[in-house]
């Protein structure tokens, strides 16, 4: 009688230590913030031609 | 697409500080904070050397794998930035980052230290763009406007480069097959004159 109940004791015990085995790794440089409006400006072809425009205006050599 | 590169030549960079300026006032920086720094090696000696540092906006930006938050995104044209909502200025990014870059304004005293701020290559942050929320808390946003980082369209000798890292190391291969590997500074030769 005493086994048993011991048995039962110990197996309650470490019932009790169970825990969810899906841990969340944390994933590094995964974007957490809000979206920036200027990303679907940039995949515009005249937006790239702009600042290409830009560039050749004011920073190629004299 | 492009990709978004600075390039500074150290033949041509006189010191100027020009870029500091230009960048503090156009992104009206919080006092106490230069997003973009002028290094010289070996000052006041012959053969001195000076460079504009900035973000560099890297490909694999060692500040954005090390933020315990995850603030950091990188546009479709390279440019690293961040989102000033989430970050809770731990410091991090500052150490990880091999060129100094993240900065941090005093907050409070005793050293308190807030959000980071750092070089946005003009492109302001996860907000409206040109709002008045973007320009206060990330500065002004030329990329939106069709234009490029102010500091380099507003260096003198044109050391300093911002654009497509194609078109910029294009530039940069012409000046140096130029050049030969002579200085390229206006008036070198007289302020340091060959030593006999």
């Amino acid at each position: 009688m005493r086994k048993t109940f011991f048995g039962a004791l110990c197996l309650l015990i470490l019932a009790g230590c169970y825990g969810p085995v899906d841990i969340a790794y944390h994933e590094p440089a995964r974007y957490m913030g809000s979206m920036d409006p200027l990303l679907a400006k940039e995949r515009s072809p005249e937006q790239q031609e702009l600042l290409l425009q830009r560039f050749n205006k004011g920073q190629t050599d004299r | 697409m492009a990709r978004m590169k600075f390039l500074c030549d150290t033949e041509r960079c006189i010191e100027c500080n020009g870029c500091v300026t230009a960048c503090n006032n156009e992104n009206n920086v919080p006092w106490g904070i230069n997003r973009r720094h002028v290094v010289t090696l070996g000052d006041g000696r012959r053969g001195e050397k000076s460079v504009s540092v900035a973000c560099m906006h890297c490909t694999d930006a060692p500040c954005a794998a090390v933020c315990p938050v995850d603030c950091f995104y990188t546009t479709e044209d390279g440019i690293v930035l961040h989102d000033k909502d989430l970050c809770i200025g731990c410091g991090y990014c500052f150490y990880a980052c091999p060129f100094g870059a993240p900065q941090y304004p005093q907050q409070e005293a005793f050293g308190v230290r807030g959000k980071m701020d750092k070089c946005t290559f003009c492109a302001g942050g996860p907000l409206p763009d040109n709002s008045k929320e973007e320009f206060l808390k990330y500065g002004r946003n030329r990329i939106a406007e069709g234009k490029l980082p102010l500091c380099a369209e507003m260096c003198a000798t044109k050391a300093l480069l911002a654009g497509d890292g194609t078109v910029v190391s294009e530039i940069y291969r012409k000046r140096v097959m130029k050049r030969g590997g002579r200085p390229d500074a206006l008036g070198w030769q007289t302020a340091y004159p060959a030593e006999k």
